[in-house]
């Protein structure tokens, strides 16, 4: 597809459509059947632990790597048949892959042309092409005279100047180090919002996925997890890995007492003694052991004795984070839970005792196999 | 057909061509060393090739010789290669390029050089005889002596260079773990810094062997009587005794590849090979700082210097030598560009130039095509093409393994018989033969300079082209052929140097109408005509050098 002339830039940007994408490597599913859409303009960061199949789904997307099932549409159009020359997408790779014969300016022009744009109009769109990564006049310099922020910029001027359908970032920010990578990644979601074009980018760090996501997509052993608004993942986990991946939780056994449609009630095990609640969680849910689901600031410290008291257990250390800690809490059975406090902490080793918060939505869910929790704390 | 199908199909097809080319005339023609064709029958020529005591002998000392080329390049390798990476002293930088200078003079120009300074009536041997006042020549440039004088100049290069480039790779901060932890100088060289060039130095040793093994043009000149493996069998095959050629072939690559894999498996037992992998600084230059061992270092470099050009120099000298000139005086008594005139007066004297010029480049253009196919092959991880890229890369090595004067009677006895269905064509005695000889002594050149590049280019950049809507041809030529041309180009040099100057391979296998210019040399040498033979000696090196310092040493692009 060639677009003519100047147009503006979100036109360009087309919806991506995945259906049951499939890959196996081997004995090994690496994608078991991922469906997903992204309406043109929107970003969806795809984010998952390492191994989880989410770059084998961008160089999927990107062509690269074939699929053994599942289509792949831009719009209408199918193109999972297509060489990645031919579908008109624009990637960042996270090495940015510069070509390092060619100078910053030969860079941007390559993908031009590749689409045998007229030479005039190359050199016109390469300048603003690199103006919009804030690189005006960079055109001659060489990719090994510039910094490794202006590297990651040049890759993205780069993807960008064709104006392609789709735009698909590896990892883009993983090669920079962590002061560099907080401003680049402010500029990168300024730069993708801007443009409003139909954007995969693939991470494995939450913030990263939250700060340049319209919507997060989870994957986890080759499985969409969860997909939705970044705080809708955050609060709303819809499974246990899900829960356990983003922001910090904790999980502690309880017992199910009852449980029907409109919720359940919840008692003993790792829960003071006598403490008792009611979740309004409704459906799957069988009476019997599950894993209470919490995060820090779903709890706080009560005076002995509070008859909404769920908890009690020793303080056992403090992380200071600003405007507010987190203290660690040990329940019986060296169980541990965390709970977010905003003035000064408690003396370490004195026993403490915890209530939900009134606005607080705890969950449960069905009780782990083993004991590790997947990224808890992370 | 699904890609990996069609990439398995490329792939063994590709292998098949190569198979035939590189492996095919080895095969047939050890399979007729034990058919014995030529009468006698089956195991016969083996038979009367192992009775015969001479075969014994140049057997033997093709090994010796070879292995004591080894030791003196060494000796004089290594200590200068050290000596460069080293020291800082006035004059490193030109003499360190200049000390790399033999490996770019073509094998036979170098031996006729020697000739012209220390054979019966050269140069030096005229000077020292005059010193001592003797009538008889003060030595004799023949035998055993002579050809390890030519070796040891020509192939001490393999071990200086590599001894300079392990040193320059050689992390600093291994030296200055091992003084921490209270090792002296001597412990640190022989615990450290050796075992670190372990790699390096084992693979000069293989290079030298096998080039030494496959030395040709001093055994022909110098030897005599003295015969080695190569001038055994071509004169066997003058003699006519064709098939008793084949078995002395079959032997010489015996005796190669037995080399390669001992060198290979002393190799691979040793602790060290991870040496190769080593990243850092190396150590600050030492410079020396008593002014006496500046002066006498300088000094000693710039004669050692002095003794690598003088046969260069000799050669130039003599070419302006008039014929019939100069007869007993010291030094010649008259200079003229007469027998640069002779060159340009006739077409005929410019063919041999022309046969080289057009058969080198065509071999080196159709190496480099092939080399860089089996290349991409040869690195090939995907499904389909992986199992195929073990063997290619095999096939790409072979011919280096093998001594040129093998690679010759191979072909000669495959490429002499009209059997299209076996795969042998009448190509003996065609304009054909000697390109496709070249390019087959060409491929491991471009070949493996091809695959080390293809190996080190980041496959994200093709990704990143097809990405931007590249086709193959454009990612090809914008991206990955940019990317390899150092490389190409180093190998491109390379093979074009040996194409150019061959003698070997040619001696087997040329036509009066394709002689290359080592042909003419010998004939020119044979006819008394050694300032004719110094001029296309002069125009062989000059041409060489200038493809070496054109193409040999582009730089890449970070």
């Amino acid at each position: 597809m060639r677009r003519a002339g100047k147009k503006t830039i979100s036109s360009a940007a087309a919806d991506l459509i995945l259906e049951d994408v499939g890959k196996r490597f081997g004995d090994k599913s690496v994608l078991d059947g991922v469906s997903f859409a992204v309406p043109r303009g929107e970003v969806l960061a795809l984010l998952g632990p390492s191994g989880s199949g989410k770059t084998t789904l961008l160089r999927i997307v990107a062509g690269f790597e074939t699929a053994d099932r599942g289509s792949i549409r831009v719009g209408a159009e199918a193109i999972e048949r297509l060489p990645p020359a031919r579908r008109d997408f624009g990637m960042v790779f996270q090495h940015y892959a510069l070509f390092p014969h060619l100078t910053v300016g030969e860079n941007v022009a390559f993908g031009l042309e590749a689409r045998s744009i007229p030479k005039g109009e190359i050199a016109e769109r390469v300048a603003t092409a690199l103006a919009r990564v804030d690189l005006a006049g960079f055109e001659r310099r060489r990719i090994s005279e510039i910094s490794g922020g202006q590297q990651q910029r040049v890759a993205l001027a780069r993807a960008l100047a064709p104006e392609p359908r789709v735009l698909l970032l590896d990892e883009p920010l993983s090669n920079l180090d962590p002061t560099l990578r907080e401003r680049t990644r402010r500029e990168l979601a300024t730069t993708l919002r801007r443009i409003g074009i139909t954007t995969l980018l693939v991470t494995h760090e939450q913030e990263e996925a939250f700060d340049l996501g319209d919507r997060v997509a989870l994957l986890h052993g080759g499985r969409l997890e969860q997909i939705g608004l970044p705080q809708e993942l955050y609060r709303e986990p819809a499974t246990r890995f899900v829960a356990g991946f983003i922001g910090r939780s904790s999980f502690v056994p309880v017992n199910v007492e009852l449980a029907n449609d409109s919720g359940a009630t919840v008692t003993g095990l790792a829960l003071a003694p006598g403490a008792a609640f009611s979740l309004p969680q409704s459906g799957l849910l069988v009476e019997g052991t599950a894993d209470l689901w919490l995060r820090p600031e779903m709890l706080e410290l009560c005076a002995a004795g509070d008859p909404a008291r769920l908890f009690t257990g020793n303080s056992v250390s403090v992380r200071f984070n600003g405007a507010m800690s987190y203290l660690t809490v040990q329940l019986p059975e060296s169980r541990e839970i965390e709970v977010m406090i905003a003035g000064d902490p408690p003396v370490l080793g004195e026993p403490v005792e915890l209530k939900l918060r009134a606005d607080a939505r705890p969950r449960l869910f069905a009780a782990a196999a083993s004991a590790t929790e997947p990224g808890a704390g992370a | 057909m699904t890609a990996a199908a069609r990439r398995g199909w490329i792939a063994a097809g590709l292998f098949l061509f190569l198979f035939w080319l590189v492996a095919y005339p080895l095969l047939i023609t050890m399979l007729s060393a034990f058919r014995g064709e030529n009468g006698g029958g089956l195991g016969a020529p083996i038979a009367a090739f192992v009775q015969r005591p001479d075969e014994w002998t140049a057997l033997f000392r093709s090994l010796w010789i070879s292995l004591a080329s080894v030791a003196l390049a060494a000796a004089v390798g290594v200590p200068l290669g050290f000596l460069f990476a080293r020291a800082e002293f006035p004059g490193r930088r030109v003499l360190g390029e200049l000390l790399a200078l033999p490996v770019a003079l073509p094998p036979l120009v170098g031996v006729i050089a020697f000739l012209y300074l220390y054979g019966e009536s050269g140069m030096a041997t005229r000077v020292v005889g005059n010193l001592l006042r003797t009538s008889s020549a003060p030595w004799r440039l023949t035998g055993a002596g002579a050809i390890l004088l030519v070796h040891t100049y020509s192939m001490y290069v393999y071990f200086y260079l590599f001894t300079r480039a392990a040193l320059a790779r050689f992390d600093g901060a291994q030296l200055e773990a091992a003084a921490s932890l209270g090792a002296g100088r001597w412990r640190t060289l022989t615990r450290v810094v050796l075992p670190g060039l372990t790699p390096a130095l084992a693979a000069a040793a293989i290079l030298t062997f096998l080039t030494a093994l496959g030395s040709f043009s001093a055994p022909y000149i110098f030897g005599g009587s003295f015969r080695v493996m190569t001038t055994q069998i071509l004169a066997s095959r003058q003699n006519g005794d064709v098939d008793v050629a084949q078995v002395e072939t079959l032997f010489l690559i015996v005796l190669a590849i037995a080399g390669l894999l001992v060198a290979r498996g002393l190799e691979r037992r040793s602790r060290w090979r991870v040496a190769a992998t080593q990243r850092g600084t190396p150590p600050e230059r030492r410079a020396v700082r008593s002014p006496a061992a500046r002066f006498a270092l300088t000094l000693a470099g710039w004669l050692f210097a002095l003794l690598l050009l003088l046969p260069h120099l000799t050669l130039i000298l003599i070419s302006f030598v008039p014929p019939a000139t100069w007869t007993t005086e010291l030094f010649p008594p008259v200079l003229s560009l007469v027998n640069y005139r002779a060159l340009g007066k006739t077409a005929e004297a410019l063919r041999p130039v022309m046969n080289s010029l057009w058969m080198a480049i065509a071999a080196t253009l159709g190496a480099l095509v092939l080399g860089f196919v089996a290349a991409r092959r040869a690195v090939d991880r995907r499904p389909g093409g992986a199992i195929w890229a073990r063997s290619i890369s095999l096939l790409v090595a072979i011919p280096w393994a093998v001594p040129a004067t093998a690679y010759a009677v191979a072909l000669a006895t495959t490429m002499s018989v009209h059997a299209p269905l076996a795969g042998r064509f009448l190509l003996v005695g065609t304009v054909g033969i000697l390109p496709l000889a070249y390019l087959v002594r060409a491929l491991p050149a471009t070949g493996q300079a091809a695959i080390a590049a293809l190996g080190q280019l980041d496959p994200q950049l093709e990704e990143a082209s097809a990405a931007l809507g590249a086709g193959k041809l454009r990612t090809l030529r914008r991206v990955t052929l940019p990317r390899l041309r150092p490389a190409l180009a180093a190998g491109a040099s390379l093979a074009f140097l040996a194409a150019f100057g061959d003698f070997v391979v040619s001696i087997v296998l040329y036509t009066y109408e394709t002689r290359p210019v080592s042909i003419e040399i010998l004939s020119n040498l044979r006819l008394q005509e050694t300032g004719v033979a110094a001029v296309y000696g002069v125009l062989l090196t000059a041409l060489s050098a200038a493809a070496f310092l054109l193409w040999g040493r582009e730089k890449e692009v970070r």
